[in-house]
């Protein structure tokens, strides 16, 4: 159950589409607009992991967490975006000892 | 061989753990990984198969005495790009006197390295696998392009340095 009152002031836009989402779904408007909060959240969150991620701010396992989602996840999202991971040539230079 | 959590993840990804349990005969993580390889990939398929290689005893969890955990959270307060569990797989490289840890991540790698340890990723694994003859050549690089798949997606200047090296490594 909700946790706490806000008062927050939206624009006309904002509260046309959840009057529109409300009657297309005969759901009450203060359920979609939780729903609508949660999912803001989760892509807010992932969002901001992925731009700490590819600023090299966080490792893929500290972004996981600012995603809140598992690490396995986390690594298959940014295969499907295509984002390089944090493994340089220097890196596999360092891999490399002994072994040419 | 002390592993850090994506090594891990990557290699059950591909069904591969029985190569990485083979080249290291010994997989030792911190209960920090367990929890995120595991208990946090639910009923993931990876997360299964990393659960059933615990069960057998091919991975084996440690848990940090009190000296180490604080070195961990004085790790974590000063690397602030690192998560507490790449700290933690750190931290107990060093509890054991161990000379290697098994990590990927760039940032993860040079922590390691500033606390004298040399950090091992997934591709030398697969290049140690080769050179024993575990596995051949061409297995070798279907290998890393299924590594890649699996969310080691790496940049075009390595995969061209992987390929270079293993034409001219010898075994």
């Amino acid at each position: 159950m909700a946790a706490e009152t806000m008062s927050v002031r939206i624009l006309e836009s904002q509260v046309q589409g959840i009057d529109f989402i409300s009657k297309l779904h005969h759901h009450k408007k203060s359920e979609i607009l939780r729903e609508i909060v949660d999912l803001g959240i989760k892509s807010k969150r992932l969002e901001l992991a992925l731009e700490k991620f590819q600023k090299n701010e966080a490792t893929a396992w500290k972004a996981a967490r600012i995603a809140d989602m598992p690490l396995t996840s986390f690594l298959d999202v940014i295969r499907e975006r295509k984002i390089v991971f944090h493994y340089s040539k220097e890196d596999l230079e360092q891999d490399l000892r002994g072994l040419v | 061989m002390i592993s850090n959590a994506s090594p891990l993840i990557f290699f059950s990804k591909i069904n591969k753990l029985d190569l990485l349990c083979t080249v290291f005969s010994q997989i030792i993580i911190s209960r920090e990984v367990f929890i995120e390889v595991v208990q946090r990939g639910e009923s993931r398929p990876d997360a299964v198969l990393i659960e059933k290689y615990i069960k057998q005893g091919n991975i084996i969890i440690n848990d940090l005495v009190l000296k180490y955990q604080t070195i961990a959270s004085q790790l974590v307060a000063r690397y602030t790009s690192l998560d507490r569990g790449e700290a933690e797989t750190i931290a107990l490289a060093l509890q054991k006197k161990e000379n290697e840890v098994l990590m990927d991540d760039s940032a993860g790698r040079k922590v390691a390295e500033l606390n004298n340890l040399l950090p091992s990723g997934s591709l030398r694994v697969l290049l140690l696998a080769f050179q024993r003859a575990l596995i051949s050549k061409e297995d070798t690089l279907k290998i890393m392009k299924m590594l890649i798949d699996a969310g080691l997606y790496l940049g075009a200047e390595v995969v061209e340095r992987f390929y270079e090296v293993l034409d001219t490594m010898g075994r």
